[in-house]
């Protein structure tokens, strides 16, 4: 398979303070590919997924889109290429859940225009794919925790980029949820050749989804293919703690041994 | 044709019935604003002396006492609504108001420095300067961090709040100072009254400005309204974006507070009320807190010089008794 290069990032260096989070990082993550960042608390996976989404700036190196660098693309350029779901949101004021799902289209409308029909039907398929159908009306401060990432998820389908960079998609979400809303998310990648990038704080989840991943602790982050990355071995060392693999096929995960 | 209505959206035709009523609400007032008073004005004396083809004394009551006063109330409400409605998105603090950046602060101090001095004709110039330096002052400190942070929501706030109370120490310290015959009048001013002589044209210029130059961000703010993450990620320049709004809110405060002194509680009560109505998309919000504000103080200033007449209250004062109630109210409704 030869799918073009999305994204890209080289000699890329992530630093906190005077701590270094990531030295040196070479990744290309090409259309139809579905990316993990593992790794434990406090280890730069936010930092990082910040990072390439544009939202803060490396110590050093360079990131870009379909091969242009980030510094030549204005801000609602990249938010036409990538799309970047936050660990968390808050809401501050009053909203229904529809105007929430189609904030996902502001970088793709003019500045005196509205949402056309077709918007809102976006919106609205993004809220049905998420389950959320119904659920239009609803003011997004009367929501459970799960509802509200399934909202956030709605509105970056919706927003529609060719590279999804995801901080935890899956918090707050039950074991059933979770399957269903990475499923709308890889199937992007399957069947529309979107380009996915995760941070994955649940190991089941990676080894069902990911066809690659990377691995960021100690002081540095490791890319390569699942089966690479997602091994007892790897994953004991980079937790600090023995792990071992349970079950098989796509229904596998790591546990403390 | 019109869509369907779908739940969750604001049609067209809501929205456009919202921004009418709003309209037509202020007409109706500005109508009784200039009806009511020591003389009441019928409905067709009040046309003939709009067009100015009668000379008795009650077109003249209209012409050049109440409509200049009816219009710059209008405009000062309308401007202290559409900043507070602008300073609560950027702040993203629902009870955020105009003053919260210390801009009523500085205009005040120029303003009292002024009569202390007896210089009346220099009141309204040196409240401009006042609020301009302020505004000045807490973007530049605000910023001056160890590394020149970049400008944050919360640093404006902290920053805003602390220089304000330093104003609040100045203003105390002139009117301690005041020989007694000028505190009156300085506390007039710091009420908010619109009772001086009162030139409309300054304010409503500002206003088209400051509304023309909300709206053409209104868009961004509804995006900016869910946090600066999700702003930065759907292309907004934050940082760029929030300046110039909070510098156009800045505006808007100063040019009101210039015209009739610092007016409590319609920055803040007006778009909050608002809001728990039509919703938050800026788009129709902005525009329904100018119309809803201009209308309210407009009403309010009409109470003010005529409810204990001959006395004429400070307009603040009929502001102040009327929003605070208001505000408890919708704090108690637990949806703030």
């Amino acid at each position: 398979m030869d799918a073009a290069v999305r994204l890209a990032c080289r000699g890329l260096e992530l630093a906190i303070g005077s701590r270094t989070l990531v030295a040196d990082l070479d990744l290309e993550v090409r259309a139809g590919e579905c990316w993990a960042i593992v790794g434990p608390n406090g280890a730069g996976k936010t930092t990082l997924v910040a990072t390439l989404a544009g939202l803060r700036a490396p110590a050093s190196g360079e990131v870009a889109y379909d091969g242009i660098p980030l510094a030549q693309l204005g801000p609602r350029e990249r938010a036409l290429i990538r799309g970047y779901l936050p660990q968390d949101s808050v809401d501050f004021f009053p909203a229904t859940v529809l105007e929430t799902a189609l904030i996902g289209r502001h970088p793709h409308l003019g500045r005196w225009q509205w949402e056309s029909g077709a918007d809102i039907e976006r919106a609205r398929d993004a809220l049905r794919a998420f389950g959320l159908e119904g659920f239009g009306a609803r003011d997004v401060r009367t929501l459970s925790g799960g509802e509200r990432r399934r909202l956030a998820l709605a509105a970056l389908v919706a927003q529609d980029p060719e590279i999804l960079l995801l901080d935890e998609p899956s918090s707050h979400l039950d074991l059933g949820q979770q399957i269903a809303a990475l499923g709308v998310v890889t199937t992007l990648a399957r069947e529309r050749g979107k380009a996915i990038v995760m941070v994955l704080h649940d190991l089941h989840l990676a080894l069902r989804f990911a066809d690659y991943a990377v691995a960021v602790g100690g002081g540095r982050a490791r890319p390569g293919t699942a089966a690479e990355i997602l091994t007892a071995s790897t994953l004991s060392e980079l937790f600090g703690h023995r792990l071992a693999r349970v079950g098989d096929g796509t229904a596998s995960t790591f546990v403390p041994s | 044709m019109s869509a369907p209505p779908l739940p969750g959206l604001a049609t067209p035709a809501r929205r456009a019935a919202i921004l009418l009523a709003l309209a037509a609400a202020a007409l109706v007032v500005l109508g009784a604003s200039l009806a009511i008073g020591s003389i009441d004005v019928g409905v067709s004396a009040i046309l003939h002396a709009l067009r100015g083809d009668t000379t008795d004394t009650a077109s003249a009551i209209v012409r050049e006492l109440r409509l200049p006063r009816a219009l710059a109330a209008f405009a000062v409400g309308a401007l202290l609504a559409l900043s507070g409605a602008l300073m609560q998105v950027l702040l993203r603090n629902p009870l955020a108001d105009p003053y919260i950046l210390g801009i009523s602060g500085g205009a005040a101090v120029g303003a009292l420095g002024a009569m202390l001095a007896g210089a009346a004709s220099l009141v309204t110039p040196a409240a401009l300067v006042g609020a301009l330096a302020s505004t000045g002052l807490v973007f530049t400190l605000a910023r001056a961090g160890i590394d020149r942070a970049p400008w944050t929501s919360t640093r404006l706030l902290l920053t805003g709040v602390v220089v304000a109370a330093g104003w609040g120490a100045l203003i105390a310290l002139m009117l301690t100072m005041a020989p007694d015959a000028r505190v009156k009048g300085m506390l007039f001013w710091l009420i908010g009254d619109l009772g001086g002589t009162v030139l409309p044209a300054p304010a409503l210029a500002v206003l088209a400005v400051a509304l023309a130059g909300a709206l053409a961000f209104a868009r961004d703010l509804n995006v900016l309204a869910r946090g600066e993450h999700v702003a930065l990620a759907l292309g907004v320049a934050v940082e760029r974006t929030t300046l110039a709004l909070c510098a156009l809110a800045a505006l808007a405060t100063a040019a009101a507070v210039t015209t009739a002194g610092s007016v409590g509680f319609v920055g803040l009560v007006v778009p909050h009320a608002l809001r728990l109505v039509i919703g938050n998309d800026q788009r129709l919000l902005l525009p329904a807190s100018a119309l809803a504000g201009g209308a309210l103080l407009v009403a309010a200033d009409t109470l003010a010089r005529t409810v204990v007449a001959p006395v004429q209250l400070p307009v603040g004062v009929i502001t102040a008794l009327v929003g605070v109630p208001v505000f408890l109210a919708l704090l108690s409704r637990g949806r703030t």
